[in-house]
């Protein structure tokens, strides 16, 4: 079932300019993201996330997603010890991106993150709730999130009816998570943090 | 699988467009003033969408300023040629900068104001690199704004396109283009009066 994954998704350095020559996007910084939020250009109404430079607007939640991720927040809730903090779409702040994942656990104490986001050394496990998103959440997101060196990576694929669970990051040219397990219907996921497992969940808990 | 609702964010900038962040042209300008996007940065906004401005090789250069010169000995006193300025279409969040634009002037009409569609009688693009959104998607916010008189000087078919006829609605275009090659003459109309003709050769490398 440990198997090693192929990066499907593309290079997604910054660049200038597309290989095609056509004018390309204007990337902004993490620094000018903020920027924007500092002077009401851009608000919590906007529900944006930083990808590469890029502001991408987020799919809106539907009540699957949104029962997946409630389910997994509570059931997180019970197992993972303070002074870990459950975060539900928080942003994190990474060098070229300000993605902001369905759930972060976070290393606290929580009075360190007062007057910023969590970054990626503070941060040991990710999930996103994937419905017409997959292809995204395992292309960008995931190499974003390898690149970071984000220990443990979930996906919870509503189409498949899977939870995908990737670890091992590695950085270089294709950031990529060189283990993927899936863990499907009747199966437990165990919750490892920092390399311990303190628990397990029901994938059928999780899955509307 | 949804592939097209969620595109990877390397490929064509047009097939991404509608999940970036777009920005009014008043954010835009706002970005402007704070410093995040500074002036004379290589960018313009098209329909909401920040691009960056492919910097102009040898050729590019060298023909717009061919045609530059051509261009002012034919103006009447009454009229401008901007280059590399921009056009505020507020309509749809756009503010290109045209490579060459003919306006009404006086000159100190532009002291608080960029031009807008109304003021602009003939748009000229040197089109190398940025060929195919030179004739998509600046070629149908030009026609949607009602810009008279757009050409395009395409330096990778050594032709010069020059539409007319601007028609809005749902597939804004041109109603009418004229190729004009090597060997012939390009007529400057504007506000239907003819300036004078330049002839290809003397523009296209």
């Amino acid at each position: 079932m440990n198997r090693t994954i192929r990066s499907t998704a593309r290079t997604l350095k910054p660049s200038k300019t597309a290989n095609d020559g056509l004018p390309v996007i204007k990337r902004f910084t993490v620094e000018e993201y903020h920027r924007m939020g500092e002077i009401g250009l851009l608000s919590e109404a906007d529900r944006c996330e930083l990808l590469r430079g890029l502001i991408m607007e987020k799919a809106v939640i539907n009540p699957s997603h949104r029962y997946g991720l409630q389910q997994t927040t509570d059931l997180l809730t019970e197992i993972i010890p303070k002074p870990y903090r459950i975060v539900s779409q928080g942003p994190i702040t990474l060098s070229d991106s300000e993605p902001e994942p369905d759930l972060a656990v976070w290393i606290g104490p929580v009075q360190r993150y007062r007057a910023r986001h969590a970054r990626a050394s503070e941060i040991v496990l990710l999930m996103e709730v994937s419905d017409s998103s997959i292809v995204y959440d395992r292309g960008e997101k995931l190499q974003i999130y390898a690149e970071a060196k984000i220990p443990v990576y979930w996906i919870v694929n509503l189409q498949e009816r899977i939870v995908e669970v990737y670890t091992l990051p590695r950085g270089g040219r294709n950031p990529t998570y060189r283990s993927r397990i899936d863990f499907a219907a009747g199966m437990a996921v165990p919750v490892v943090v920092a390399g311990n497992t303190l628990g397990t969940i029901s994938v059928d808990e999780i899955l509307p | 699988m949804s592939v097209a609702l969620y595109p990877t964010i390397g490929l064509a900038p047009t097939q991404t467009n509608w999940m970036v962040r777009r920005f009014t042209l008043a954010e835009y300008h706002t970005l402007i003033d704070v410093g995040v996007l500074k002036p004379g940065d290589p960018y313009e906004l098209l329909n909401g969408v920040i691009k960056f401005k492919m910097p102009q090789n040898t050729p590019h250069a060298s023909t717009s300023s061919k045609l530059e010169k051509r261009l002012w000995k034919m103006l009447p006193e009454e009229l401008l040629l901007r280059t590399q300025k921009p056009i505020t279409i507020s309509s749809q969040d756009s503010e290109p900068e045209p490579d060459l634009a003919i306006v009404l002037g006086p000159d100190t009409r532009y002291d608080d104001n960029q031009p807008t569609p109304r003021d602009v009688l003939l748009i000229v693009e040197v089109s190398d690199s940025s060929f195919e959104e030179d004739r998509g998607e600046k070629l149908q916010s030009y026609a949607a704004a009602r810009i008279p008189c757009y050409w395009i000087v395409n330096l990778r078919a050594h032709i010069i396109e020059v539409y007319t006829l601007p028609r809005g609605g749902r597939n804004p275009t041109y109603r009418s283009r004229v190729d004009f090659t090597a060997g012939t003459a390009v007529p400057v109309v504007i506000a239907g009066k003819t300036l004078g003709t330049i002839p290809t050769s003397e523009i296209l490398p």
